[in-house]
């Protein structure tokens, strides 16, 4: 076939936005509460995006930041500095967005059965599709569909760019458990996608 | 011991599939990165199931900056 698998890879530049959070986390553990809301204004736009995309919910994802910042106020003297000041910030948002919702039973994609299925091809699509708003739309929408788990994976480490270990240090698991995690949500969401064309897009 | 092909191809497909989004991210070791590569060469289904993911994933990383996508996906614009 004519397909090239080094196509597939995908340039993923990360930035470092971590400035002077450990000059901060410093005087807001000694008790500095105007250092803790810089920390606390730096990061909540990334922590309120991240859990809009969890509880899919703008009031909800409002509340879970709120209740975030109020733990991690109330706790930043326990933060031992094992990961960023961002990361920690971030599992203790996951954890607030996770009391909020309605516990669903974990849902797993058996790779095996679709072994031997037909894989749909978008590939005969040119790629400005892939490109467009609409696709975008698309993928947005099928992020909503997931189970809270696979959409959290995804958003750490699709969407918002986190690394492996920062992703699953914001989740608290294992790498390895985190990389099955994400595998399987993009699996999912993949496979969402595959029923918004066979509905008839036309690119 | 002969393997039955269509089982033993099965099984690499398999293996191919679990290994796609650490391929993906570049994080595979050398041998399983050519193991993966070699696959999706030649399995069609792998292949596109590779291209589609990967796509898919190409879009998640996009919707950072695109935060209101979703409306573009609903009304009339659909076909």
């Amino acid at each position: 076939m004519e397909h090239d698998p080094e196509d597939t890879r995908i340039e993923d530049p990360r930035q470092d936005h971590e400035v002077d959070d450990e000059r901060l986390v410093t005087r807001a553990q000694a008790g500095d509460q105007r250092a803790f809301n810089q920390l606390a204004e730096r990061h909540s736009s990334m922590l309120r995006r991240v859990l809009f995309r969890i509880v899919k919910d703008c009031d909800a994802a409002w509340d879970a930041v709120q209740e975030a910042l109020i733990s991690a106020w109330r706790n930043i003297g326990r933060f031992e500095r094992r990961s960023k000041f961002s990361t920690w910030l971030t599992r203790i948002g996951i954890n607030e967005a996770y009391r909020g919702i309605r516990k669903r039973q974990h849902e797993t994609v058996a790779l095996d059965d679709l072994v031997g299925e037909r894989v749909p091809d978008w590939g005969a699509r040119p790629d400005e599709v892939f490109e467009s708003r609409e696709f975008l739309g698309a993928v947005s929408e099928g992020l909503d569909a997931l189970s809270e788990d696979y959409r959290t994976a995804v958003v750490l480490r699709d969407v918002e760019g986190l690394s492996t270990k920062e992703a699953a240090a914001a989740v608290g698991v294992e790498e390895r458990a985190f990389k099955s995690r994400l595998h399987r949500g993009r699996m999912a969401l993949r496979a969402e996608l595959d029923g918004y064309f066979a509905e008839g897009y036309v690119g | 011991m002969r393997l039955n092909p269509i089982k033993r191809h099965r099984e690499h497909c398999h293996e191919t599939r679990e290994l796609m989004s650490e391929y993906i991210d570049g994080e595979l070791a050398e041998g399983e990165r050519t193991a993966v590569a070699r696959h999706v060469r030649w399995c069609p289904s792998c292949g596109r199931m590779l291209q589609n993911l990967s796509r898919t994933v190409s879009g998640l990383r996009r919707l950072r900056d695109e935060p209101d996508a979703k409306a573009a996906s609903s009304g009339s614009e659909r076909a």
